[in-house]
């Protein structure tokens, strides 16, 4: 799993923002575009990082200013890097040239790198007013823009709008529930004191992936709800699994509702 | 005889120049965002075990490997940050450093910017106390490639600053 962990997380800069078919600038008769991307699929030889294939980038920009690729992937390179103002710069860039196909990732890290819930949301509803087919997910797929739409609601403290957009997702797209989806909903529900709809979902997460997270939070319910038995049998599943490393966990960040045994021994010792 | 020497002399010519010309290319960053040593701010004695080869924070496990977890990062900055003597300013503060393979850290530098991501400089109260507080963390972990070498790594944390107070620290 550790292993399956890295090498996706290698390919997470060219599944984020697929490179062109140069032959499309082709067709369309833009030359010049054409052959900045051309000198792109170079950029593919070199670590993400390594100076020869930024150079290779910047070359393009200077050949084609107008061609969003080369922005996009240095912005990503400079994310990973945290480095907020050339992120902004080069991220703009490519939404300048390519907002349709700027968007989806820019409202994943900016909320994601940022806690830019505000501009992730904003984002978002823009795209939906650009395309009239399916938004799509967040740059690693781990989520429908419109789940992280209600996961950045979430964030804000709004739980109802959270709910509503989450739900209305959940509903009308059955065939596109994400792995999470009903844990976050769980959380949003328990939040507002809702705690038998709290457990509903939670236990519906149980279906799509099973963790730590899911019987810590219904632990929190449980209590919430007077029942001790229930309460510790949830928490004795959460270490269980804890231990054995059964929880959600991110290489580039924190993940929404994550855990830490830190936090099981906090619930376990109140 | 003295042909052999001017030889001689040649060759130690042609050898200074060439260390010459490493010691340039060991200054001219091989990875994006690379921080080179600053003798005016970096500790002399901070050991980086492979400089050529320091790895992102992202390439070997958690995006947080500290003692504790996140949990215990978060709360060196709520039991040390005092927002009660800073301007109630907003923005986001990055600082970035390495830790070595010994889980040491140093090389620290800060980039500052407003909640719409445009450069600005915070109240000094502000950032001297959070590189102040990340320069103290002491419970940053090894990282170690598949063969068992612990590795050097950049880290970094990103601070969301509303009136004044840390409201969330990232990645």
């Amino acid at each position: 799993m550790k292993y399956l962990l890295i090498i996706f997380i290698s390919l997470y800069s060219s599944l984020s923002f697929a490179q062109p078919n140069c032959n499309v600038f082709l067709w369309e008769g833009d030359t010049i575009k054409y052959n900045a991307c051309k000198l792109s699929e170079k950029f593919t030889d070199y670590y993400q990082f390594d100076m020869k294939g930024q150079a290779i980038l910047d070359s393009c920009i200077q050949m084609c200013p107008y061609y969003a690729w080369p922005y996009f992937e240095k912005a990503s390179t400079y994310l990973k890097s945290g480095n907020i103002l050339e992120w902004d710069y080069h991220i703009n860039k490519s939404y300048e040239y390519d907002p349709v196909g700027t968007l989806p990732y820019r409202a994943s890290c900016r909320a994601k790198f940022f806690a830019d819930y505000e501009g992730a949301i904003s984002d978002i509803n823009e795209l939906d007013s650009l395309v009239s087919y399916d938004i799509g997910h967040t740059n690693l797929g781990t989520y429908h823009l419109h789940v992280w739409k209600g996961i950045c609601y979430k964030n804000l403290g709004k739980f109802a709008e959270a709910i509503n957009v989450i739900e209305h997702h959940i509903q009308s797209r059955p065939d596109a529930i994400g792995f999470y989806d009903y844990l976050h909903l769980g959380v949003c529900y328990q939040k507002i004191g809702r705690h038998k709809k709290a457990l509903e979902c939670l236990e519906k997460q149980i279906e799509y992936s099973d963790l730590a997270e899911n019987w810590y939070y219904s632990a929190i319910s449980f209590r919430e709800l007077d029942k001790q038995k229930e309460f510790n049998i949830s928490i004795n599943k959460a270490q269980e699994y804890m231990s054995r490393g059964q929880t959600l966990r991110g290489g580039f960040r924190t993940l929404d509702d994550e855990i830490f045994q830190y936090d099981l021994d906090k619930l376990k010792n109140n | 005889m003295i042909s052999k020497i001017n030889k001689t002399l040649l060759f130690c010519v042609l050898l200074s120049l060439v260390s010459c010309k490493t010691q340039q290319d060991s200054k001219t960053p091989r990875w994006l965002d690379d921080i080179q040593y600053d003798s005016k701010v970096d500790k002399k004695n901070f050991v980086v075990c492979d400089d050529d080869d320091i790895y992102q924070y992202f390439n070997l496990g958690d995006a947080i490997h500290y003692n504790g977890d996140k949990p215990m990062l978060i709360n060196s900055f709520l039991q040390n940050y005092d927002s009660t003597k800073v301007k109630k300013e907003s923005g986001l503060i990055r600082i970035r450093f390495i830790v070595n393979c010994h889980g040491e850290t140093d090389r620290f530098r800060i980039i500052q910017s407003d909640l719409n991501y445009k450069e600005k400089e915070f109240d000094k109260n502000i950032t001297n106390q959070l590189m102040a507080i990340t320069k103290a963390l002491d419970g940053w972990g090894q990282k170690y490639k598949e063969d068992g070498t612990s590795v050097d790594y950049w880290q970094y944390l990103t601070f969301k600053i509303i009136d004044g107070k840390i409201v969330k620290i990232l990645p």
